[in-house]
């Protein structure tokens, strides 16, 4: 295992139990063609680079019932691609964090799509977990600058 | 240990909404509670509002968190409204620059709600409730 999948493995756990409250099941986990999400983010700096994080609906749906504590009747779609925004984010900068403690960054907007072929997509490190919720892909492209 | 009142401050509905479900969560659910989405915003609420608190994002459009220190510093009326930073962007250099221009305090996302509830007991504390 390279030093960005530990990377991935930890941030992902940690930010599963600290906001979400919920676990990762394993590491081994597939997205198996669902409708859903791909939130992509780009940062630049120290190191230049993108993370995807791509979850089908379903998934997205319960983890923002997690995250907020309620569910939402009214915009269950609108919040589903929200919430895959905001994961991407959050995962992005404590990836950065994680690996280059002392860098300088600029992280851009997540741009969410629809679907969840991205990790598909070059990368440098992917990762499909099992959350409680259902899986949760993450890709990583990492460059020097 | 009072908080009467807090202004969030995040890009992300969701973020505020999460905050806002830890503040009460953490006992601080009579806390009245402002929302602006960037640091423009904020100065918007603060011209008309009073509040304990400003909790706030850094990487936000227009005004980001940086710059609301900035402001906030510069402002005679608001110069001591104290700021806990919340940000996904974890490096050591970011936390650093935000604390030597005034932020009373810093985390880091992801978080434990004990986190941001230990944080707001250190900055109430200090400031003697």
């Amino acid at each position: 295992m390279t030093e960005l999948e530990r990377a991935l493995d930890e941030v992902t756990e940690h930010l599963a139990e600290t906001m979400f409250f919920t676990t990762v099941l394993n590491r081994t986990g597939e997205l198996g063609g669902q409708p859903g999400y791909t939130a992509s983010i780009a940062f630049s700096g120290t190191r230049a680079g993108a993370l995807r994080v791509a979850l089908p609906h379903s998934t997205a749906a319960a983890l923002a019932v997690s995250f907020l504590g309620e569910a939402d009747e009214e915009e269950p779609d609108a919040r589903a691609r929200a919430l895959a925004g905001e994961l991407a984010n959050i995962l992005c900068g404590s990836l950065l964090g994680r690996m280059e403690p002392a860098g300088h960054f600029t992280i851009s907007p997540p741009e969410v799509t629809a679907g969840t072929e991205a990790p598909g997509q070059p990368a440098d490190a992917r990762r499909v977990f099992t959350l409680e919720e259902g899986p949760l892909a993450i890709a990583a492209v990492w460059s020097s600058q | 240990m009072t908080l009467t009142s807090v202004l969030i401050v995040d890009d992300s509905p969701m973020m505020q909404k999460f905050i806002a479900r830890i503040l009460a969560a953490a006992g601080f659910a009579g806390t009245r509670r402002y929302f602006a989405r960037d640091g423009n915003e904020a100065f918007a609420v603060l011209s008309g509002q009073t509040v304990d608190l400003v909790i706030s994002d850094i990487n936000m459009p227009n005004l980001d968190g940086e710059g609301l220190l900035l402001r906030l510093a510069q402002d005679e009326r608001l110069h001591e409204v104290p700021v806990l930073m919340v940000s996904s962007d974890s490096t050591q250099s970011r936390m650093e620059r935000l604390l030597e221009i005034g932020a009373r305090g810093y985390i880091a996302k992801p978080f434990h709600p004990e986190d941001l509830k230990a944080a707001l007991e250190r900055i109430l504390e200090v400031r003697g409730d």
